[in-house]
């Protein structure tokens, strides 16, 4: 079987899995997004509860992704659920350390200026901690998403959404003339996925950053 | 005696964990339109008193009056808005360009947008930078110099009465911050504010302040009085030390030279162009060209020289400093002092200026002589 034969059969399939790998993977990032720059913000000024933030969302990487899956397969089931679940809680980590950092590291005299000037706690820390941070927090966004990308394969194992299934099937089948296919086409597109989310948060940056932070 | 502006009653701030009390009830009264200068050794709690103020600092006890109303309890964000704050490098906003940073204050304010344009514009011209080079640029894009200046615009942008000025000239280079202090006695000319003003700089608080309190540690106030007097008669061995040796000479660029400590030399005119052939007619004699004072001929051991003077034009802004620089500067055996038309006043001998001195301190009326238009005009913009 030639690869043009494979993709016949199979390219439907694909590029539906690539749809679910790059959605499962946005999806993940932007609620862990919403859940751990709000724990970084509530955290950051105390030094005690930042780090045990940080600490928390830290071992939660360590759990290796397989466990995870097969442990949120007896709460959740098969299929999306334990996947988006796991892959949020291994979002937070770039997440939360960056929005500590990131604003944290915010130079003291322009909050002081900030606050001299009359500013509300809540007006500083929108219209100038974040903003200040935000190059800092959007680094660890994007981190987490690149790092989503590929552990989101291994949620095949659950029976998971995107191109893991690809590559699951493949190692399955080793023997069979689609095996190869199966699993490069997996890994190819994963890589694409990767490419094209750096591209984004590229744009991204480019429109959200101000161009009087950037070196 | 009007009521103050501005008055701090036992005023006293003691940080948690830390036994001394970094500001010990402090009095100290600041009076409409005057610059008060808090000068004192790093450490000391100026600073700390100052933040109190705008209550960047909560006091611990004590009262803060202004304008004769009790501001201790109020709201800090409020208060803070109707008080200008300048600090070192400004203190601008990175991620806002120029006119969004002076805008910050009347933003605040809910100033309608159509109004806060033209007025950022005013501002900046104020502070001598060009609107249309400057509004649209980002705080990295700037010097120190041009920073503190959108400082202070942004400071004065909702014409506050009272100014704080927390060491805002420390950060940049000395001929910098001279241009800067210069400007800003222009500017309070015109603007009138009340302010208070941060320095461990004693030389600038000798040339900004109308009053100055030289602080000590916890913050007690060791001498309280204008520049010259407090040169003139330092309180107590703090004050004198704090003033360091040779204080009085810093008091030689307060005072203005007047008629009265002029005398007369001997001087010779010549027509334009032939300095060369003046008749010697004593050991010094003033040289005069076509009614000018030109410099000055004197006699050593039989030779005749020449000596080239600038003369400096009596008024408001030629002080005893720049009569003894000119002394020295050009070895000449008195200083040379002209009227408004450029014919000679007479001249200022060395002997004059220790007296001049005394007589300055021992009067009531000492008063900052003001910078002229013409002093500044030669100022740099792109500092």
């Amino acid at each position: 079987m030639t690869y043009s034969e494979y993709w016949s059969y199979f390219g439907e399939d694909l590029f539906q899995q690539f749809g679910e790998h790059l959605t499962v993977v946005l999806l993940a990032t932007l609620l862990g997004s919403i859940v751990g720059v709000a724990t970084g913000i509530a955290v950051y000024r105390t030094p005690t509860a930042s780090a045990l933030a940080i600490r928390a969302s830290g071992v939660l990487l360590t759990i290796p992704s397989l466990a995870l899956y097969v442990l949120l397969l007896g709460l959740l089931g098969l299929g999306w659920p334990p996947v988006l679940t796991a892959l949020t809680l291994y979002s937070l980590l770039p997440i939360v350390q960056n929005t500590i950092v990131g604003l944290q590291g915010v130079d003291k005299p322009t909050i002081e200026a900030a606050a001299a000037i009359g500013m509300s706690r809540r007006r500083r820390l929108v219209r100038v901690e974040i903003p200040i941070a935000w190059p800092i927090i959007l680094t660890g966004i994007r981190v987490s998403a690149l790092l989503l990308v590929s552990t989101a394969a291994i949620g095949a194992i659950v029976r998971g959404p995107g191109l893991g299934g690809a590559i699951y099937d493949g190692l399955n089948s080793i023997g069979t003339p689609t095996a190869l296919y199966s699993a490069l086409s997996g890994i190819g597109g994963i890589i694409i996925v990767g490419l094209i989310l750096n591209v984004a948060f590229m744009v991204l940056a480019r429109l959200t950053i101000s161009r009087g932070l950037s070196d | 005696m009007t009521d103050p502006f501005i008055q701090l009653e036992k005023l006293t701030k003691t940080f948690p964990g830390i036994a001394e009390p970094a500001v010990d009830s402090l009095d100290l009264d600041v009076h409409e339109g005057e610059i008060v200068m808090l000068v004192g050794p790093s450490g000391c709690g100026k600073t700390t008193t100052m933040k109190m103020i705008n209550r960047l600092v909560e006091p611990t006890s004590g009262r803060i009056v202004i304008d004769g109303q009790d501001v201790t309890d109020a709201n800090p964000d409020e208060l803070r808005r109707s008080i200008g704050y300048v600090i070192q490098q400004g203190g601008l906003f990175p991620h806002m360009r120029v006119r969004d940073n002076v805008a910050a204050v009347l933003q605040l304010l809910k100033w309608p947008a159509a109004r806060i344009a033209p007025r950022v514009d005013e501002m900046l011209d104020l502070v001598g930078l060009d609107p249309s080079e400057y509004r649209d640029r980002y705080p990295k894009q700037l010097s120190g110099g041009q920073r503190q200046r959108v400082g202070v615009a942004r400071a004065l942008a909702a014409d506050p009465p009272i100014m704080l000025l927390d060491e805002p000239f420390g950060a940049v280079d000395p001929i910098v911050r001279e241009h800067l202090q210069n400007e800003f006695l222009r500017l309070q000319q015109e603007i009138c504010k009340t302010i208070v003003f941060v320095t461990h700089d004693l030389a600038e608080a000798v040339k900004m302040g109308d009053r100055i309190a030289i602080v000590g540690d916890h913050s007690v106030v060791a001498q309280f009085d204008a520049p010259a007097r407090i040169l003139a008669y330092p309180a107590n061995d703090f004050v004198h030390d704090f003033l360091g040796e040779n204080a009085e000479l810093r008091a030689l660029s307060l005072i203005e030279i007047s008629p009265d400590m002029l005398s007369n030399f001997p001087s010779i005119s010549v027509a334009r162009g032939n300095v060369e052939s003046a008749q010697v007619q004593g050991p010094a004699s003033v040289v005069l060209e076509a009614g000018q004072p030109v410099g000055w001929l004197t006699v050593d051991a039989g030779e005749r020289h020449f000596l080239p003077v600038k003369p400096l034009a009596l008024g408001p802004e030629t002080t005893l400093s720049d009569a003894l620089g000119q002394m020295v500067r050009d070895g000449a055996p008195a200083a040379i002092l002209v009227d408004d038309a450029g014919r000679l006043a007479g001249c200022l001998e060395f002997s004059a200026v220790p007296r001049a001195v005394a007589r300055a301190a021992a009067s009531s009326s000492v008063s900052r002589r003001p910078r002229t238009e013409e002093e500044v005009s030669g100022v740099d913009h792109d500092v």
